[in-house]
């Protein structure tokens, strides 16, 4: 059970709370700035998003599912490789494989919860690709996982509904289209740079590593995943206004 | 081609006049749109530079758009289609109407027919060419999986970003240059504005 770990799921935050956060955090990068900012003017906040909806259209017009992002050898392994997330690397969420479970529900036949081991039993596949961060650095790195559009056939998803959510053990969340879930380098990764498992701080146990979006589309420490038709946007996106689609 | 004299006095003006003369409309439509997309496009991009920099520290925060790297990616991918639409409008006007031709691209020492002189024309067609590239290679950092191809014209993903930086930067230098001539002289400053028809 996913109640069981660390933190509570943020999908569970009320959209009141959420708000209120915006809200500060709007407050609080208003103040840092000397005079006026044009951005948090209402209006203006309005039209930049209208037009961001419109980019994540267009963005999914120009994905081409068979086109593949480049991959890279051993010798061009970024090392160390970069930290990042929403909190210090201090606050890294320690996660007990015995009592974790990835549980997945929405339009599938055969909704359910994973352990670790089950999923690594799944005929892994390795890539060398690169992570490029929505700040303009990037780093390339190998992870081992099983393929997603695999393990959406396994558990019997509707490939035909619009998104594949995630929920994380550090109340992350995120949202993915369908066609960018399915294409063949996105996977459930559970392993990077050939180690057994994923590092704590790069997400250990499960991530997503999807080479076709930006970094912050690969959510880590997963706990949950969910196919709809309903919109659910993600922690970046509904909090500070990043792009949603965020292809590549 | 030789005309006769009467008529090319009586279809075209002075030289110096024709110089001033007021752009058609529709150039001060496309410059000044690519003007005010130019502001958002620099200040934006250095609030996203600031983000991850790589050669100079960063930009001061009052000379940026956009508050943060949130609303300035917003700034930055919504100007990023005005700029588009607004340089494919222009150079299709440029080409189509045999301006680019007429003023830019004869061989002539300049001034006869507002034909531009040879530093004007370097420095018109370098712009030129410096806004393709600083699209061009703010695309590939934007799409460096679907247009990879395009990424590694530019050497590859980091690489293209210090060639969209250079690209800024060079921009930014003819600008400045650009700004300043234009104030020097205010006759062509007023006729860009639509103010002034002509010199007297």
């Amino acid at each position: 059970m996913s109640d069981k770990i660390w933190t509570p799921d943020a999908a569970t935050i009320d959209p009141g709370r959420r708000r209120l956060l915006r809200l500060s955090l709007g407050g609080a990068a208003a103040a840092l700035l000397s005079g006026c900012d044009i951005t948090s003017n209402e209006t203006v906040e309005t039209a930049l998003k209208r037009v961001s909806r419109f980019n994540d259209a267009a963005q999914a017009a120009l994905f081409r599912p068979q086109t593949l992002a480049p991959v890279f050898s051993r010798a061009e392994l970024t090392l160390p490789f970069r930290f990042n997330a929403f909190y210090s690397e201090a606050s890294v969420p320690e996660i007990d494989e015995r009592t974790w479970r990835f549980k997945v529900d929405g339009l599938m036949r055969k909704p359910g919860e994973w352990t670790l081991a089950e999923l690594k039993a799944l005929m892994p596949v390795t890539e060398i690709t690169r992570l490029v961060c929505i700040e303009g650095w990037s780093a390339i790195g190998q992870w081992t996982g099983v393929p997603l559009h695999h393990f959406l056939k396994l558990t019997g998803a509707d490939t035909r509904a619009k998104y594949v959510a995630f929920t994380c053990a550090d109340g992350y969340f995120t949202s993915i289209d369908m066609a960018s879930a399915l294409h063949p380098q996105t996977m459930l990764a559970f392993s990077f740079n050939g180690s057994d498992s994923l590092p704590d701080e790069f997400g250990f146990p499960l991530r997503l590593r999807i080479p076709t979006k930006l970094g912050f589309k690969n959510p880590k420490h997963l706990t949950g995943m969910t196919v709809s038709n309903t919109f659910t946007s993600g922690y970046w996106e509904d909090l500070h206004g990043y792009n949603w689609f965020a292809g590549l | 081609m030789s005309r006769p004299p009467a008529r090319a006095a009586s279809a075209a003006p002075p030289a110096a006049v024709a110089a001033h003369a007021a752009p058609p409309l529709w150039v001060r439509l496309c410059h000044w749109t690519n003007a005010a997309v130019f502001v958002v496009m620099l200040t934006s991009g250095w609030q996203i530079y600031n983000a991850d920099p790589f050669w100079i520290d960063g930009f001061a925060g009052y000379l940026t758009l956009g508050g943060s790297l949130p609303g300035a990616l917003m700034w930055h991918f919504a100007g990023m289609w005005l700029l588009a639409a607004n340089g494919l409008v222009a150079l299709t006007l440029l080409a189509a109407t045999g301006r680019l031709r007429r003023l830019y691209l004869s061989l002539g020492a300049g001034h006869v027919g507002g034909e531009r002189s040879r530093v004007q024309k370097v420095a018109y067609l370098g712009v030129l060419s410096l806004l393709v590239l600083v699209a061009l290679s703010g695309v590939s950092i934007w799409k460096p999986v679907q247009l990879q191809w395009l990424t590694q014209a530019f050497g590859g993903y980091q690489v293209a970003r210090q060639v969209h930086f250079i690209c800024m930067s060079l921009l930014a230098m003819f600008v400045a240059g650009h700004v300043c001539l234009a104030l020097l002289s205010p006759r062509l400053l007023l006729a860009m504005l639509g103010l002034k028809r002509s010199a007297s």
